[in-house]
């Protein structure tokens, strides 16, 4: 985890957006505890109630459960928005490969052509 | 030993270790000066030490005694520090009475001790009214308690010395510097003396959870 | 939120100063930072939460059950340190072993020895120990410290436990008082006072804000630094922003100060710039806003 202590986002928020990145990319499965409260705050040295914040954000938004008395587990993810985050990542890598290709003159069909012999590898 | 770890709680660790070393040393040169008078016949040597040594017993023993209660007492003022660590423990109060208790009865000994050697062993009154002034500043410190106490304790040690000089003026007896009392006089001060420290007691053990809690 | 203690009309008076009423809710859990200027009565109330004095009205409860501090049960629970002067002055730290070994039964003697050595002063084995009045504030502060960590308790009362030590140092007993609350996992919370929030900011998950006896402001700090903004524009615009602000800091220049969130819009209307405050920023705003409001 990587946090910046005086930058404009506010401890909480890159908290969040990275546990959300891990749980989104699968590095966090379902069914996973996340690191306890305070004992994550001890690790990034930084207050009990602003991880508690970013706690709270990732469960309000439906990505991970509160458990009495064991901290927080990921919940199951909705496999339609997964293959959709899924998607849209292809997509966006695709995007990056025309991009390339064009750069580098190689033409539509070479470039299927190139895909074809990757996936059959 | 919840007495002796309750004074332990105001003196810190090495009390058992200072209390025994003082009272040793003192021992000591009593000891010795008892033996050198007994093996050297020297009429000077003689006179130095008779004057020499019921002084400084007497001085011990008047120091003994309110040192020890006093070490007690600092733990209750606001000013000196250890004030908060001694009022946030439980039963602070307990231990206050506790300690001054104890400390009380430990400087009993090496007084008594001090009373008993110079009575007989040297014959010196200037002992006797030494210890009965120990005795009696103690008894001021129980009383009172730290805060007024060391200007009552020079005052009464002040009037104690001019009564004795006026006595030893008046029956003109310059004898050796120190004058003697007759002993049914002698015998009504210790008595007096004692019954007004058995009172201090008293009032100490009955005081003290609220002088505990009284502030500043 | 589970309380550790709670306080009611909690008033102390002397002759020139009254604290309180003071009514108090420390959430269970987590770390409470005391805030507050010089003389804003932050030292009185620990005192009398921890019993050194005592109020003249109003009443504590501590962990939801206890009203008496002189029980020996709950003093056995909270790990109390006064500021300065916490120890005899002649003592060194076997005695201060031994007498904390007198009083609290979950006083662990080897813990103590290894929490010295940690912070670097003398513990009770060290040849020619000095005596606490041979030694710095800072010294004498982690003696102290040791002291209370080498306890087992539920709820530490730390009054300006960093003033009195260096950055390195404040920064070791920041990350000691956040490993007291893992291993409490939520059971143990601490109490911590400051005059100078900026160096522990970090270590603080609620505050309350003192002035003249008086408790201003009290909430999670999450939760304040979104009531609250810093507003930030030029002097030009301060007669149009200065009603709305709680805190005003004007030069030829420019001006700033402590606004609610709340009115952030209008602010922004006005041209000027508004910023998510940090705690020291939101200490000084609320001291300041405190002191004009005398």
């Amino acid at each position: 985890m990587r946090i910046l202590q005086n930058s404009d986002v506010p401890i909480y928020k890159q908290i969040a957006t990275q546990f959300k990145d891990d749980i989104m990319s699968g590095a966090i499965a379902e069914g996973e505890y996340l690191p306890s409260i305070r004992g994550l705050a001890k690790d990034l040295k930084i207050s009990v109630i602003t991880t508690m914040k970013a706690y709270e954000q990732l469960s309000d938004e439906g990505l991970i459960a509160p458990v009495q008395g064991k901290g927080y587990i990921v919940n199951p993810q909705d496999r339609e928005m997964v293959r959709e985050q899924h998607l849209r990542l292809l997509e966006q890598h695709l995007q990056n490969a025309m991009e390339s290709a064009k750069l580098a003159g190689v033409s539509r069909e070479e470039l299927i052509k190139m895909i074809t012999v990757l996936y059959e590898i | 030993m919840k007495y002796f770890n309750s004074y332990k709680l105001f003196y810190g660790k090495d009390f058992i270790k200072q209390y025994f070393a003082l009272s040793a040393l003192n021992m000591a040169v009593i000891l010795i000066t008892g033996l050198l008078m007994f093996l050297i016949n020297n009429e000077g040597f003689h006179g130095f030490m008779t004057g020499f040594i019921p002084l400084v017993c007497g001085a011990f023993a008047m120091g003994f005694g309110f040192g020890l209660v006093n070490s007690v007492f600092i733990g209750n003022l606001p000013a000196n520090p250890g004030y908060k660590f001694f009022h946030s423990v439980a039963g602070g109060a307990e231990h206050f009475k506790r300690a001054i208790l104890f400390s009380n009865i430990m400087s009993l000994f090496p007084i008594a001790l001090y009373g008993a050697v110079g009575g007989l062993v040297f014959r010196h009154y200037i002992i006797v009214v030494m210890t009965v002034t120990g005795l009696f500043m103690m008894a001021i410190t129980n009383i009172t308690s730290h805060m007024t106490s060391p200007w009552i304790r020079i005052g009464s040690f002040c009037v104690i010395g001019f009564a004795y000089g006026f006595y030893a003026g008046v029956n003109g007896d310059e004898e050796e510097g120190v004058a003697v009392l007759p002993l049914n006089a002698t015998i009504m001060i210790c008595a007096a003396v004692l019954v007004f420290y058995i009172v201090s007691l008293i009032v100490v053990t009955t005081t003290a959870e609220k002088r505990w809690s009284k502030e500043g | 939120m589970d309380t550790i203690l709670t306080s009611k009309g909690l008033t102390k008076k002397y002759s020139k100063f009254t604290l309180g009423g003071i009514d108090l809710e420390l959430p269970k859990g987590f770390a409470t930072a005391l805030i507050g200027a010089n003389g804003a009565g932050k030292t009185t109330l620990i005192d009398v939460l921890c019993g050194v004095i005592h109020a003249n009205a109003g009443e504590v409860t501590y962990f939801g059950e206890y009203k008496d501090i002189d029980s020996a049960a709950l003093r056995e629970r909270i790990g109390y340190c006064a500021a300065q002067g916490f120890f005899p002055a002649a003592w060194k730290a076997k005695d201060i072993a031994e007498a904390m070994s007198v009083v609290y039964e979950k006083f662990d003697r080897e813990r103590f020895n290894k929490l010295c050595q940690e912070l670097e002063v003398d513990d009770e084995n060290t040849k020619k120990a000095k005596p606490m009045y041979k030694q710095s504030d800072g010294n004498r502060m982690r003696t102290a410290l040791a002291a209370v960590f080498a306890r087992e308790t539920d709820l530490l009362i730390l009054d300006e436990p960093g003033s009195s030590l260096d950055p390195l140092m404040r920064d070791r007993l920041c990350d000691r008082m956040r490993g007291y609350l893992d291993d409490g996992d939520g059971e143990k919370s601490i109490l911590f006072s400051t005059h100078n929030i900026a160096d522990m900011e970090n270590a603080a998950d609620y505050a309350v804000f003192m002035d003249k006896g008086q408790i201003i402001e009290q909430g999670f700090v999450e939760d304040l630094k979104e009531k609250y903004v810093i507003v930030r524009g030029d002097a030009a615009d301060y007669d149009n922003a200065r009603a709305l602000m709680l805190s005003h800091n004007v030069n030829k220049t420019v001006f700033e100060g402590l606004a609610l969130a709340a009115h952030k819009n209008r602010f922004e209307a006005e041209g000027a710039v508004c910023e998510r405050p940090t705690l020291q920023q939101l200490s000084i705003g609320m001291l300041k806003y405190a002191e004009e409001r005398r």
